[in-house]
């Protein structure tokens, strides 16, 4: 049983301040019906329950909403061929004002969420979206829903140019993490938000990690992308950065103020953009896939990563965590876990047409 | 802006087995030319709303009475499969329109859930023979609808891109592109690219390459960040990919033309910048450096401020103030000139004689991004707090 102690943030339309602790409750009960009026929707992340999580960058905030959708869990295959061009005929446009900007599976029911902008000029529409194991696609309503919203540290001032752009985020263990850079100063952030949202000030660490040469220890490289992962038992933060460090550390270290020193656990090669990352076990043995904008799909053996010594080297390529292409996993613009022995891939072919599918886990 | 020819057009009609309705349009509400509406006789209609607030509905006119009547109390699925609306384009297996469906004023009406876009063709099939009383003989009516296109519009420019010097550090950070127009988002970096004119090579990823782009003002600006890893010292792929700019090269920003702006329109024209990498620049911005020239006091003249390099222009604009000697912020409008090394207050009112201050948030950072007091290459992680916390520095001159 878990305890909640219950510090909702002063809401926008929906969830509005709240004190209350209670015990073994679920984590929607807080949400309230409402419209989180998202500006954008860019990546998505689940949490338990079936409480999705959305980074808005227009909106300078994120939302948490209740999807209703608890299962039961779907098995079989999917697959949803040219998912972009239905997407555009239900949504009454052309293919090519429509972008798929994150996947994420609910791992209550097995469907694939999809974060769409209709069109590709600021008063593109944001739409969520949902597909089934039969490939069927339907639009999640947003206008009346459980939510709650919170916004960004340091929002834009009226009158300012200044956005967080939010490059990922996760949810784990009552905290949503959120990665952001910013169109103005250089910094690269990590936000860590209480959930249910909070109303009091989002700590979030100092983060080192290092960067695979010179002894030189950073803290502004822009995290791509990043999961949460247990370690040891121990609930950590596995990011990769931008050409390509693998970092963990432990999530009990992200508390407000606290200096973090990240454990750059496998050095992936350079000139690479990481997209999207998943953890899985097979035959027993415990693996991190990691799609890529140039070095393709990887399967990262994740033996080792509790023991493995921090890269503190000058490195030339690769060091660190082994880890093997996946050839057949061509064009992947998105991943997530679909269940314990399946992934599902969004790909682009060069024409431009997208498939969502289910695939077996390599 | 509306031409001579019809803003929406009917268009075309799709020949079906046994009729062929024709109709045109000439205005906003589409209209039969040629035909009268003939109850038993459907035909297919779309209208747009009134034009302050366009909301585009198809309706099925022309059904008898008896029809409408037995179909207002039917669900909304029987008329789904009756009155099929869909995109004209791409494969033949594609889903229909998002919608919803009623039977009102003697019509039966969809309403699509998103706007229509503009300039594509959709297709509204309707099949009689699924009508609850009628018993109809006909094959199913087509008729395809093009929405209008956009308005036309100047084609969009690319203003400007800064810093504005020839001359940048070879450790330079980022680069602002300002368009006269929105443009669209998510293929900015497939139409820029950087060219060492010394080689005649075109830079292999010079750039961070963020999903979402980084835009600002409606997608109006974009700020391009050289790869972090390939401008700081002592990074792995700095020093196997090479660094992007080299101390006395020559290169050359190019933007295509072909890149559409927001209405999918390319731009008037390609834009190529050409500049020089000069020394790098690892110090620490600071404004003791700064030259204040105080106005004179109840004039309305500038207060200027000359800076011995260039800083960015997009937080010149918002990382410093003057308050006045009531301590209260000085209103007025803000000029940057002198390739961003000169910053100018005009003040709405007269200036009061006196102490002033100005505040300079320490993140303000040079080209380089070098910040107040805090070189690039040095990394500081803050805590970041809910509420605006940014640290300041405060210089202080008399006005007399």
């Amino acid at each position: 049983m878990t305890t909640w102690t219950r510090l909702v943030g002063t809401g926008f339309l929906c969830g509005f301040a709240l004190v209350a602790t209670v015990r073994g409750a679920d984590l929607t009960d807080h949400l309230k019906p409402g419209n989180p009026e998202v500006k954008s929707i860019g990546p998505i992340a689940f949490g338990p329950d079936g409480v999705l999580f959305l980074g808005d960058t227009l909106g300078a905030k994120v939302v948490a909403i209740d999807t209703r959708d608890r299962g039961p869990a779907a098995s079989g295959p999917l697959k949803l061929e040219g998912a972009n061009q239905k997407i555009a005929a239900l949504l009454g446009t052309d293919t090519k004002e429509v972008m798929i900007n994150d996947i994420a599976v609910n791992p209550a029911s097995g469907r694939v969420y999809l974060a769409v902008a209709r069109g590709r000029g600021p008063d593109a529409i944001p739409v969520l979206m949902r597909v089934d194991r039969s490939g069927q696609i339907e639009q999640v309503a947003l206008d009346r829903v459980p939510c709650a919203k919170m916004a960004l540290p340091n929002p834009p001032n009226s009158g300012s140019t200044r956005a967080e752009s939010i490059t990922d985020l996760a949810y784990a263990d009552g905290r949503l993490i959120v990665a952001g850079l910013s169109n103005e100063e250089f910094s690269s952030r990590l936000m860590v938000m209480p959930f249910p949202f909070s109303n009091s000030a989002q700590g979030t660490g100092r983060v080192e990690i290092y960067h695979g040469a010179h002894g030189r220890f950073e803290t502004k490289a822009p995290v791509r992308t990043f999961m949460t992962y247990k370690i040891g038992g121990r609930p950590h933060i596995v990011a990769a950065y931008t050409c390509t460090p693998l970092v963990k550390f432990p999530m009990s270290d992200l508390t407000p103020g606290a200096e973090i020193k990240g454990v750059t656990v496998a050095e992936l090669g350079n000139r690479n953009k990481p997209l999207d990352m998943i953890a899985y076990t097979k035959g027993g043995k415990d693996y991190i896939l990691l799609a890529n904008s140039s070095r393709g799909v990887m399967k990262i053996d994740a033996a080792g990563i509790d023991t493995q010594e921090s890269i503190t080297k000058k490195i030339d390529d690769k060091a660190g965590l082994k880890y093997e292409t996946v050839e057949a996993m061509k064009g992947v613009q998105h991943l997530d876990k679909l269940d314990d022995a399946h992934a599902v891939v969004l790909t682009q072919a060069e024409d431009g047409v997208m498939t969502l599918q289910s695939v077996d886990l390599p | 802006m509306r031409t001579g020819v019809a803003a929406f057009a009917a268009l075309f009609i799709i020949g079906c087995r046994e009729r062929i309705v024709v109709t045109s349009q000439q205005g906003p509400v589409e209209r039969i030319s040629g035909a009268t509406v003939v109850a038993g006789e459907p035909t297919l209609r779309l209208d747009h709303g009134p034009k302050e607030k366009p909301r585009a509905v198809f309706l099925v006119d022309g059904l008898r009475a008896e029809d409408l009547e037995a179909l207002a109390g039917a669900d909304e699925q029987a008329l789904r499969q009756m009155f099929v609306l869909r995109v004209a384009e791409g494969p033949e297996d594609l889903p229909n329109l998002l919608g919803h469906y009623e039977v009102k004023d003697g019509s039966i009406r969809f309403e699509p859930r998103f706007p229509l876009q503009p300039g594509l063709r959709y297709r509204a099939t309707f099949d009689p023979t699924r009508l609850p009383v009628t018993k109809a003989t006909t094959g199913p009516v087509i008729t395809e609808f093009v929405a209008a296109p956009a308005p036309e519009a100047p084609r969009t420019r690319i203003d400007h891109v800064y810093p504005s010097r020839d001359v940048v550090p070879e450790n330079q950070l980022k680069l602002y592109v300002h368009f006269s127009a929105p443009m669209s988002r998510g293929e900015s970096y497939r139409h820029i690219q950087l060219v060492n004119d010394d080689t005649g090579r075109t830079i292999d990823l010079p750039f961070l390459e963020i999903a979402e782009e980084l835009w600002a003002d409606r997608q109006t600006r974009l700020t391009l960040l050289f790869d972090p890893a390939r401008v700081k010292r002592g990074l792995a792929s700095r020093e196997e990919a090479g660094p992007i700019l080299e101390e006395g090269k020559t290169y050359t920003l190019v933007i295509e033309k072909a890149w559409p702006d927001a209405n999918g329109r390319a731009l008037a024209s390609d834009l190529r910048k050409t500049f020089r990498a000069g020394p790098p620049d690892n110090l620490p911005v600071d404004p003791n450096e700064w030259k204040i020239d105080p106005p004179r006091s109840t004039t309305k003249a500038s207060l200027v401020i000359d800076f011995p390099e260039p800083l960015d222009h997009a937080m010149l604009g918002r990382a410093m103030r003057i308050l006045g000697p009531d301590g209260f912020p000085v209103r007025g409008s803000i000029t940057i000139d002198r390739d961003e090394t000169r910053w100018g207050l005009t003040p709405e009112s007269p200036w009061k004689a006196g102490e002033h201050a100005l505040v300079i948030d320490t993140e303000l950072e040079d080209l380089a991004g070098n910040s107040v007091g805090r070189p690039f290459e040095i990394d500081i992680f803050q805590k970041i707090d809910r509420t605006v916390r940014t640290e300041s520095l405060i210089r202080t001159f008399v006005v007399e």
